[in-house]
């Protein structure tokens, strides 16, 4: 279980993609989410959006359509479309890790926005299959492996640390 | 899996809240909430049943600020404990980076606990995970509750190693919550600290390039990485690890059955062996008693269940085996699925649950979510201990051993389950 970790060439990569779909397909933000529940970062208006809430449970609610698709023979369902009265979320399988995840209004339709996020979802897939690949390569190497098994300051009492402070019994 | 944005410095890791149904968990992140300066919480997600029982998972992610240059984000997810709920269960532990393990003191509930331990060694196993890999504590919670097994029992009967952390809690209280919250924050970030350092080391190099690499060597992985290191719970006062000095008595599981027969759920009963073919496998397996691999053994199997609760001790005077294999109360979707040559058995031996010899029976890795099945076990040899276990093969597949009478002549293994 080896992190995912994004530096600032892919996260601008992914930004300029999803900035793309956004002004394409004139939905109102895009949110790409980890199926493990994480938020790995967002796009347009969300400043009324708990994007970390939201991740969890798209990520939950694709887990379980997954579990569906099994239980009627298919290996997976990979678009998943949530209509509302005024803002719709269509959400987007991009990889085996990775969700798209696109809200909009009733300013665009359903079918530019399936439009665009396909593409989108199509530079996302190489964006983060070449950061994985390097994170792999540089897994398997044994001089980067020891370099971080050093002494190092203690994060983990730091926290410890951190959560007393915020508890406020200090 | 925890993920780490090296351009805006964040750091961000799921913790699950694991164990029985009505052990606290929920309770546990509900005090984190309260706890929390809003500024270092989200919000309390909650999905639940129209009891309030949780039905998916409760979400709470917390921010801890910067620790070492990092916004260190923690986001703590509860699992719904009734055994019912296991696929739902399963998928929140998709990419854990750490466990707290909320057992329930009452001594009636100890069977739960430990069958909810089981449940997670065997969903971790099937992310390919392993909890000795991932960063746990144990808490041991309601020590408020008259009658309560103290912490010693509760040591014993979860943690018999003392290895790992644990924690004394009265979560409706507050108590211990805390305590262990920062015990897996610590642990985790203890562990992420190869990442976080190489990903510093590589940064600068990282911006230069759109490919940079960073090394991401998990614990264990490198070949010359030092192991995680091993939490030990701290004493801190009255909630300080559980071990107090004073000798306890030990836990009786056979009182503890007698105790609460009522909770001894039983899967519905097999259809009757006369319907189905007699067809046995067999296979060399390990064995575990306690998760501790003790040995190996050449096991026979015929694909039929046993839930009826007909029982055979596996007692091997020899080896001092004693035990029974563990009935999965979880239950399986279908515990009369086919099993065909090909498929893996794993025998579990358990002291605490005192059910029918069964073998659990896995399909191969890629049949998705076809039947795995608890199946009578039929015979067992045991490789005698000092027997050199290289001419033994290594795992191998269940093959067919002997083909039924009846169907011989015109069924393959495969049909001859159907």
């Amino acid at each position: 279980m080896s992190p995912l970790v994004l530096h600032q060439p892919a996260l601008d990569a992914l930004h300029a993609s999803m900035t793309t779909l956004l002004r394409e397909s004139g939905a109102k933000c895009a949110v790409l989410v980890d199926q493990d529940g994480q938020c790995i970062t967002q796009r347009g208006f969300t400043q009324h959006i708990d994007t970390a809430a939201l991740a969890a449970l798209v990520a939950g609610s694709f887990a379980s359509t997954r579990a569906m698709a099994k239980l009627v023979g298919e290996n997976e369902f990979t678009v998943l479309f949530h209509q509302g009265e005024k803002d719709s979320i269509h959400n987007v399988l991009v990889d085996d890790d990775t969700i798209l995840c696109v809200i909009f209004d009733d300013r665009t339709t359903i079918g530019m926005v399936r439009l665009y996020a396909k593409s989108s979802a199509a530079e996302i897939t190489e964006i983060l299959g070449h950061e994985r690949k390097a994170l792999a390569m540089a897994a398997t190497c044994p001089d980067r492996a020891t370099g971080g098994a050093g002494e190092g300051s203690d994060m983990g009492q730091a926290a410890a640390d951190k959560l007393d402070d915020l508890f406020g019994d200090r | 899996m925890a993920s780490i944005n090296s351009a805006t410095r964040e750091i961000t890791c799921k913790i699950v809240y694991y164990g029985p149904g009505m052990s606290g968990k929920t309770t546990n992140l509900q005090m984190i909430h309260h706890g929390l300066p809003e500024t270092n919480r989200g919000q309390l997600v909650t999905l639940d049943t129209q009891q309030e029982r949780t039905l998916f998972f409760d979400f709470l992610p917390i921010d801890l600020g910067t620790i070492e240059g990092y916004t260190t984000k923690f986001q703590l997810y509860t699992v719904p404990g009734q055994v019912y709920y296991n696929a739902t269960r399963k998928l929140v532990l998709r990419g854990v980076d750490g466990i707290v393990f909320v057992a329930d003191s009452q001594p009636d509930k100890m069977e739960e606990n430990l069958e909810s331990l089981d449940n997670l060694h065997e969903n971790l196993g099937e992310y390919g995970y392993r909890l000795e890999e991932i960063p746990h504590v144990f808490q041991y919670n309601k020590q408020d509750l008259p009658g309560a097994l103290s912490p010693h029992d509760m040591q014993k009967a979860l943690n018999p190693g003392g290895e790992v952390p644990s924690i004394i809690g009265v979560a409706s209280e507050g108590k211990g919550v805390k305590d262990t919250l920062k015990i897996v924050a610590s642990a985790v970030l203890r562990k992420l600290r190869h990442q976080i350092q190489s990903l510093t080391e590589g940064s600068a190099a990282a911006t230069a390039t759109a490919t940079a690499s960073v090394a991401a060597a998990a614990s264990g992985r490198g070949t010359t990485s030092a192991p995680p290191p091993r939490l030990r719970a701290k004493p801190q006062g009255q909630q300080g690890a559980a071990a107090p000095a004073r000798p306890r008595k030990l836990i009786d599981p056979a009182k503890l059955r007698a105790q609460r027969p009522q909770l001894r759920r039983r899967p519905a009963a097999a259809p009757a062996s006369s319907q189905q073919p007699r067809w046995e496998f067999t296979q060399i397996s390990d064995v575990f008693w306690h998760r501790l691999r003790i040995g190996r053994a050449i096991i026979h199997i015929e694909p039929r269940a046993n839930h009826d609760g007909e029982g055979a001790h596996l007692i091997d005077a020899n080896l001092r085996l004693w035990g029974f294999v563990r009935r999965n109360q979880s239950g399986p979707a279908d515990p009369t699925g086919p099993i065909r040559p090909g498929h893996r058995a794993r025998l579990l031996i358990s002291g605490l649950n005192g059910s029918s010899p069964e073998v659990l029976v896995e399909p191969p890795a890629g049949e998705g979510l076809s039947p795995r099945a608890w199946m009578r076990l039929r015979r067992l040899r045991l490789v005698p201990r000092g027997e050199s276990l290289s001419a033994w093969p290594a795992d191998e597949d269940l093959v067919p051993a002997g083909a039924p009478p009846e169907a011989a002549a015109t069924q393959t293994p495969k049909d001859a389950n159907r």
